[in-house]
């Protein structure tokens, strides 16, 4: 192999492993790993949650999303049969957790039937607030927030005011979810 | 051998190096910044009647997949599941659910219907996800049968 070839074969190495630190450097700090977010800057849909609209827990009990009314609110879609939305929601279970009693609420309300979302949310150890409702009260709901696409899991966090900060659609990246929820924690107490 | 003829073209092969790269990365199916509505991601098209029965056809948008089991027809007036003749699927290692079995691109089922009790009309349920990590609830649409 000649000298040039050997060069030339070491630069286009070096090029790729460039470029894929580069690629690595940028999704680490501005990109969500599979989700779209859009944050309060960018809404298009109305800037409060909708205070009209009534859910029903597991047990029945209706509830309105004002219930939360005073805690940074993540208002988190979810299904049964959505697989990412299952694969999300271990990490929800410990932001939950983690800045509960910093006053974080996480609530989820389930696209399901009340006995398959009771089913998953017991498999999965769910510790916050589930409420369901049909495909036809949800859809509707959720484009109304922003999620044209109608697509699940999607998250809307909420200031303790009923301000909507942030829409996401897709799951949570860890460090995305845990940076969001302490940015807008601090920015809540520093009010 | 130059000197700066050798740095200029370890410079262009480096750049060239890189851009693949990056160009590659930032393919839009890849992250799926403007995920589609599930009627785009999953065209269902006007049934087709042959000798044989009805033939149900699916377009699939690339990185849009959907569920083998989660496909259902039914007659509408009668409720009744029908039998539908589904092609081999891709095997697809969902995790935490294990092994499932979807369809990319395009899917064409079979309806094998009998002169007697064909229905007038289908209820025809499908459910699938992006490989972007987004689920679309499941889809029922009602389609009239054509004529022979």
């Amino acid at each position: 192999m000649s000298k040039i070839v050997r060069v030339a074969l070491a630069a286009l190495l070096a090029g790729i492993i460039l470029g894929v630190l580069a690629v690595g450097i940028y999704e680490h700090l501005f990109s969500s790993p599979s989700g779209v977010s859009q944050t309060a800057a960018e809404n298009v849909a109305p800037e409060t949650l909708p205070t009209n609209v009534k859910l029903t827990d597991l047990r029945g009990h209706s509830y309105r999303f004002s219930h939360w009314h005073g805690r940074l609110l993540l208002v988190n879609f979810w299904a049964s049969w959505c697989g990412p939305c299952k694969r999300e929601i271990p990490l929800l279970i410990k932001m939950q957790k983690k800045y509960g009693a910093q006053g974080f609420q996480i609530v989820g309300p389930a696209v399901d039937t009340r006995a398959a979302a009771r089913r998953t949310s017991h498999r999965l150890h769910i510790d916050y607030p589930v409420l369901t409702g049909t495909p036809a009260e949800m859809i509707p709901l959720m484009n109304k927030l922003g999620n044209e696409p109608g697509g699940l899991p999607f998250s809307v966090l909420v200031s303790p005011n009923g301000q909507i900060l942030e829409r996401h659609l897709g799951m949570f990246g860890h460090r995305e979810l845990e940076k969001l929820i302490k940015a807008n924690l601090s920015a809540t107490t520093s009010q | 051998m130059n000197l700066l003829a050798f740095f200029s073209r370890y410079l262009i092969l480096l750049g060239l190096g890189a851009a693949t790269v990056c160009a590659a990365a930032s393919w839009p199916g890849r992250t799926d910044q403007h995920p589609l509505t599930a009627d785009q991601a999953f065209q269902m098209m006007p049934l087709q009647r042959d000798a044989h029965g009805v033939k149900l056809e699916w377009v699939i948008a690339p990185g849009y997949f959907l569920y083998r089991d989660r496909i259902k027809v039914k007659a509408v007036a009668a409720d009744r599941v029908l039998a539908l003749k589904l092609p081999p699927a891709q095997p697809y290692d969902e995790p935490g659910a294990g092994q499932v079995r979807v369809y990319r691109n395009d899917l064409t089922a079979r309806l094998p219907l009998s002169v007697t009790v064909t229905p007038r009309r289908l209820k025809v349920r499908f459910q699938g996800c992006s490989d972007s990590g987004i689920c679309y609830p499941p889809q029922t649409r009602i389609m009239q049968m054509p004529k022979k």
